[in-house]
């Protein structure tokens, strides 16, 4: 088992986030955190990247409590996406996507050619190489989340970790990074975990969901187009009412009656 | 292409370092020097050491500037709008005021004053954003300003509690200068700038990522606490000795770092020793008019640094209009 998440609640300020979550995720499988805003899905991602500090329950990752991680040696199995915020980095896109690879560099971060290589590499894979010697305050907000994925790529974790990735990009620029993230998949075989609004592609796109609703998990595991208990659980989690219908081309859509 | 650069200005930096000691109340030329023992001796004695501590002053000011900047990711961030140098010149006239006199190794009375005081306000804003826990720049920058103003109404309130010859010191202390220096205070500075500019160097990489923003930098594995730690004990180091020695020298450390980040790449690696280069000079060239335009007289050196550095910030401000392109966060 890669992660392993253990009676985890959190709170900030008084206010609990996070109540006694327990989640098990093996390699290779792709998580859908979904939940209300303020339901404690970015907390959640957090907790597991290692950026708060666990006071109650734990998170282990292959075998080891992550609070027993060395900052360098975390960030070589875990890399993460934040929300894409609205701040002007001046960095050249390709200095940028070097940037990931600081948890194996030495002292004074001097690139070596393996680095550049996978700085390349990852350029590749996310459609980012045709602007890697442009600045990222030039960027457009969808080509800016694709230099931001492969930022977290070029530190080749087994783990990634994102949230909202595609909130706020179009269907165009949507797609580039779901087919990005398609073949980042395809050569590592990485566990990805993500916060996600998208709720009517996650059938296809991934093969676990998570439900968080208060802190607390309402539902996890596979994710069943079949079954009509699927909508109720949406139902519970969103408090609006959803269904499941099926497109011309036999392809399964969940989404909300209005 | 940057290294090339780095090489010019560090070539630019010894010629004008060489230069500048031959310009000043008078101009002494490289002949009197063989000839002259009283020019000998103005030279090596009064403008040499004042040549070094000049370079030394506005390179580690306007490095400290730099660090600030990167770490509460804001451009208006400086040692002086985060009160470390009111805290500073607070420290010294309390000094001033209560006639704390030494002299160790050329380290004076006044000296310790700066430096705790200096000390004092970092660590107080860097505990009010521990304890805050609000780490966004604006916040950092407001207590910052907060600091500062309490420092300097503590510094009113020393001058108006003072005699008139402690309160003339003060004020000239305050205006900031160079005039009196002797190879001790710059060996002294030397050794401290040295020490500060070797952690800053050390944590350079880790300034891009703090200005990523502190989880995606944690995220990358940088133990972002510690980091912070580091470079405000090397800042205090830096900007103590500095204010101690030459007093509160304003602007060095906030148009230097936007101009060497707006005619260089961000990357901190690159960034790092342009800024402490391109500061050093501007100081040097700053006091050496500071000695020439009304001699015999001298101005203080703060005064010509805002006089000339603000329009020319202003100039840069307006007229490079291409916004997309700066490198400013």
């Amino acid at each position: 088992m890669l992660i392993k998440i253990d009676n985890l609640s959190f709170s900030y300020n008084q206010k609990q986030i996070l109540q006694n979550v327990s989640l098990n995720i093996n390699e290779g499988e792709q998580w859908a955190i979904i939940g209300k805003n303020g339901a404690g899905k970015s907390t959640l991602i957090k907790c597991i990247a290692g950026l708060e500090k666990i006071k109650q329950g734990q998170i282990v990752i292959w075998g080891k409590n992550i609070e027993t991680f060395a900052a360098k040696d975390l960030a070589k199995l875990i890399s993460y996406v934040p929300q894409v915020s609205g701040r002007n980095l001046p960095f050249t896109v390709f200095d940028y996507v070097m940037m990931g690879r600081f948890p194996y560099q030495g002292f004074m971060a001097l690139p070596t050619a393996l680095d550049k290589n996978i700085v390349q590499e990852s350029l590749r894979l996310t459609d980012t190489e045709d602007f890697s010697s442009r600045k990222m305050n030039m960027l457009s907000g969808g080509e800016l989340q694709r230099v931001f994925l492969a930022g977290a790529v070029a530190q080749r974790t087994p783990i990634l970790l994102l949230d909202e990735p595609t909130t706020f990009l179009d269907p165009f620029h949507r797609q580039l990074i779901i087919k990005a993230l398609e073949r980042i998949q395809r050569d590592f075989k990485t566990t990805i975990l993500a916060v996600t609004h998208e709720i009517s592609s996650i059938i296809d796109r991934y093969s676990n969901v998570l439900g968080l609703k208060e802190g607390e998990v309402v539902f996890s595991g596979k994710f069943n187009a079949d079954s009509d208990k699927t909508a109720i659980i949406y139902n519970r989690i969103f408090d609006v009412e959803f269904e499941i219908a099926e497109s011309k081309s036999g392809r399964k859509i969940i989404f909300q009656r209005i | 292409m940057n290294n090339f650069k780095i090489l010019l200005l560090g070539i630019a930096s010894i010629l004008i370092i060489c230069v500048c000691p031959f310009f000043g109340m008078n101009v002494i030329s490289p002949l009197e020097l063989l000839h002259n023992s009283l020019q000998t001796n103005i030279f090596f004695s009064l403008r040499l050491p004042r040549t070094f501590a000049a370079f030394l002053a506005g390179s580690g000011l306007s490095l400290c500037g730099m660090v600030f900047q990167a770490m509460f990711r804001n451009p208006l961030a400086e040692p002086f709008t985060l009160g470390v140098a009111s805290g500073a010149s607070c420290g010294a006239a309390l000094t001033i005021l209560f006639g704390f006199e030494l002299n160790w190794f050329g380290i004076s009375g006044t000296s310790i004053g700066a430096f705790s005081g200096a000390f004092v306000a970092i660590f107080f804003v860097y505990e009010f954003s521990k304890v805050s826990k609000k780490s966004d720049s604006f916040t950092m920058l407001l207590a910052g300003i907060a600091v500062s103003f309490m420092f300097s109404s503590i510094l009113m309130f020393c001058q108006y509690l003072s005699n008139m010859r402690d309160s003339f010191q003060i004020v000239r202390w305050l205006m900031g200068g160079l005039e009196v220096f002797g190879y001790d205070s710059v060996i002294i500075m030397l050794i401290f700038i040295i020490l500060g500019a070797i952690i800053i160097v050390w944590k350079l990489p880790e300034l891009d990522h703090l200005l990523t923003g502190d989880d995606l930098a944690k995220s990358r594995g940088i133990s972002v606490s510690k980091t912070k730690a580091y470079l405000l004990f090397a800042t205090t180091l830096i900007v103590g000795i500095i204010v101690a020695n030459c007093g509160p020298i304003g602007f060095v450390g906030l148009i230097i770092p936007y101009f060497a980040r707006r005619y260089f790449v961000l990357n901190h690696r690159v960034l790092g020793p342009a800024t402490f280069l391109i500061g050093g000079m501007f100081l040097l060239i700053a006091d050496t008019f500071s000695r020439m335009i009304i001699a015999p007289a001298e101005i203080p050196v703060g005064v010509i640094t805002a006089i000339f550095g603000a329009p020319f910030f202003l100039w840069i401000l307006l007229f490079h209009k291409n916004q997309k392109d700066i490198n400013i966060f």
